[in-house]
């Protein structure tokens, strides 16, 4: 009986593409490319690889976001910190002297990333977002949970959207679970 | 004039399951409960318990005991066959009627029943048009006018039989508006009762002794006294009418409305004032807290249902605890009634009423029959147990507070974005609407959770399973009222969002 949990794709993607960087750095320079439409088809032999749709857009988008943030973040391994809370982060003891929660940018960085109605839209937000946050220091994100909720965006982007206004606002309850999520 | 109409024959008090029957079979059958809205329900109630009382007044609990509910009932029936004369509706001597008020403005019998339109008042739907009343419907409405009557100018007051009277004029010698009956009080008194297997168990279970009569119930000075109808009094302050108001027995079936049937209306007049609460004296199946400054009392009310008014109505389980509500009726018979039956239930209801500063009382659009029945295990019942079940409803109220605010910051904050505006009314009637909402879905898991508070293992763990359904109801209210369209309303849909791990915390380990 095979007792490890098998781990998901989006694990196996994440922890895939954090090792290589590590080895290689010439791949990792074009993963990190990856997010501009302009550079991003450097990426797709190690895309295609994985076994990633290349041709449809929403499928495609989630891996070479992710994939740059990766790159660019030169993380040794995969983080903790979730989105939401991250926009937080960036934005406390900043220059208004507020709480990150409290902090209009912050806030705003939150409701663009609310406002996103499709994949392609959100990746565009998500390039900048990543970026801030890695510049601001917190390169430990959670980037497989980010992974799992960029691919599902696509079939349920309010639930996910909710766990990002949840995340920001630390709405989390004590079994790990979002309050939100439970529903009637 | 004839004589016809017999209480004691004539089937006239609702039953549940089974229709209308007669006071004889209410006693020499078991019928499970009564029926008819909450006040009617009152009423009878109180009417059977006052037959029992005059029938047999149990000395002590002993012989409360040896008695039985199947003994106390032939009691009732012989009680009943004895004073079978005094029990027509129609006739010489009316049932709990007084002809000598024959001279009084009638009133039609839509005026002295709740929710009838009568006058000018807007007809909503057809339960509000007056019907015409047949000889049994007329029978209820005399029995709860005799307690439940509202205050207003309907009573006839210019009609006084006691010459040396005042009670019935104000101050400018003009006739006055007519006192509210004693068992509904200025808004609505909420009664509870001690419900048995049947309704002869009921009354049973519900029956003083003379002990208690003794030590209790001291707001009593005539103690028993006799029952209406057996002796009636002649005016207003006889001392028939005087002994009435200071018994046990004339506060069950008070008389607080002289009044005569005819065919379509009736003749109406204020009649044998009693005390009210602020004096003290209440039914005994009203509770009361007279610690404080001013006499307080539990009122009927639709926006806080009876059942959450348990905890409060049982306090009496908490030993040493002061300004404390007492409701004399469970205080003394509920630990009685547990060391015998392993199971009965707790009836709380009344009606709500409002009243004009003129003294007029009336039903609006908000005020209703409320009612509860919470069954209790005798084998759980204890300080224990009770002080867990303060405990739950507590923190029940505290996810309701914070579920209030938490809608009314989500819906004021997004109206407005600004701090420093005043709350707008639409916003405090929105998160009450939740709030309100929210314990409708909590009432359904109550009994589960007055099952649940005893102190072993797998009380605990019923415990928590109700705490996770009032916490998901608690969610699930405010994401009905909050919705999350819009990347705005998301954002304050999770700012504002109430947590209830603490709640969760307390009972998972």
């Amino acid at each position: 009986m095979e007792e490890r949990v098998k781990s998901d794709f989006n694990e196996r993607f994440v922890l895939a593409t954090i090792a290589l960087c590590k080895k290689s750095k010439a791949i990792a320079a074009k993963l990190r490319r990856a997010d501009n439409p302009n550079t991003e088809y450097q990426s797709w032999e190690f895309l295609g690889s994985f076994g990633v749709d290349l041709d449809t857009d929403y499928k495609r988008l989630p891996f070479t976001t992710i994939a740059a943030a990766i790159a660019k973040a030169k993380i040794e391994e995969n983080g903790t910190l979730r989105l939401g809370d991250a926009i937080v982060r960036s934005y406390e003891n900043g220059k208004d002297g507020k709480n990150g929660k409290d902090s209009e940018q912050a806030q705003a960085k939150l409701r663009r990333l609310l406002a996103c109605s499709e994949t392609p839209e959100l990746c565009r937000v998500l390039r900048t977002l990543l970026a801030l946050v890695s510049s601001r220091g917190f390169g430990n994100l959670d980037y497989i949970r980010l992974l799992r909720q960029i691919r599902e965006f696509h079939f349920d982007s309010k639930k996910i959207q909710s766990q990002w206004a949840q995340e920001f606002y630390h709405s989390i309850d004590n079994q790990g679970q979002l309050s939100g999520e439970t529903q009637l | 004039m004839e004589n016809r109409y017999n209480l004691i024959d004539e089937p006239w008090i609702p039953v549940a399951d089974v229709g209308k029957v007669s006071l004889s079979d209410i006693f020499s059958a078991r019928y499970r409960a009564l029926g008819g809205n909450p006040v009617e329900k009152i009423a009878v109630l109180n009417l059977l318990l006052a037959i029992a009382q005059a029938a047999y007044t149990p000395r002590d609990n002993e012989d409360w005991e040896s008695l039985g509910e199947q003994g106390l009932s032939e009691k009732c029936l012989e009680y009943l066959e004895r004073w079978r004369e005094r029990f027509f509706l129609y006739g010489d001597k009316p049932f709990l009627q007084m002809p000598a008020i024959a001279t009084a403005r009638t009133q039609p019998y839509g005026g002295v029943i709740p929710f009838i339109s009568s006058g000018n008042t807007t007809v909503l739907n057809q339960s509000n048009v007056e019907k015409t009343l047949e000889d049994a419907e007329k029978a209820l409405v005399l029995i709860t006018l005799m307690n439940f009557s509202l205050g207003g100018k309907k009573p006839d007051n210019y009609i006084v039989l006691s010459d040396s009277y005042h009670g019935k004029t104000n101050d400018k010698e003009k006739p006055a508006t007519a006192k509210p009956g004693p068992s509904v009080g200025s808004k609505g008194l909420l009664h509870s009762f001690i419900i048995g297997s049947s309704i002869s168990q009921t009354v049973w279970l519900n029956t003083f002794t003379e002990v208690e009569l003794k030590e209790v119930l001291h707001q009593f000075p005539s103690g028993l006294g006799t029952p209406p109808w057996q002796v009636m009094p002649r005016s207003e302050n006889c001392p028939i009418a005087q002994s009435l108001s200071e018994s046990l027995c004339g506060r069950l079936v008070g008389l607080s409305r002289f009044c005569l049937l005819k065919d379509n209306s009736l003749h109406l007049s204020e009649g044998i004032p009693s005390r009210s609460y602020e004096e003290g004296v209440v039914d005994p199946s009203v509770a009361m807290n007279t610690e404080g400054k001013e006499i307080r009392v539990v009122w009927a009310n639709p926006d806080k249902r009876p059942w959450r008014e348990l905890s409060t109505l049982l306090s009496f389980f908490q030993h040493g605890g002061g300004g404390e509500y007492r409701c004399l009726r469970l205080a003394c018979h509920v630990e009685r009634t547990a060391r015998i039956l392993p199971q009965f239930s707790i009836l709380s209801g009344g009606l709500q009423v409002s009243r004009h500063a003129t003294g007029e009382q009336y039903v609006t659009g908000t005020n209703d029959y409320v009612e509860s029945l919470v069954r209790l295990d005798s084998s759980q019942l204890g300080a224990i147990w009770f002080a867990q079940l303060r405990l739950e409803m507590h923190l029940m109220e505290k996810i309701e507070k914070m579920l209030y605010s938490s809608v009314l910051r989500y819906v004021y904050v997004s109206k407005n974005g600004s701090k420093n505006k005043k709350i707008p009314k639409i916003a405090k009637k929105i998160a009450g609407g939740a709030t309100s909402e929210f314990w409708q879905l909590c009432e359904r898991n109550f009994q589960s959770l007055v099952g649940s508070c005893d102190a072993n293992e797998e009380a605990r763990l019923a415990r928590y399973a109700c705490r996770k359904k009032f916490a998901d109801y608690a969610r699930s209210v405010y994401n009905q009222h909050c919705p999350k369209e819009t990347a705005r309303q998301m954002q304050s849909w999770a700012k504002n969002m109430p947590k209830f791990g603490w709640y969760l915390k307390q009972e998972a380990s």
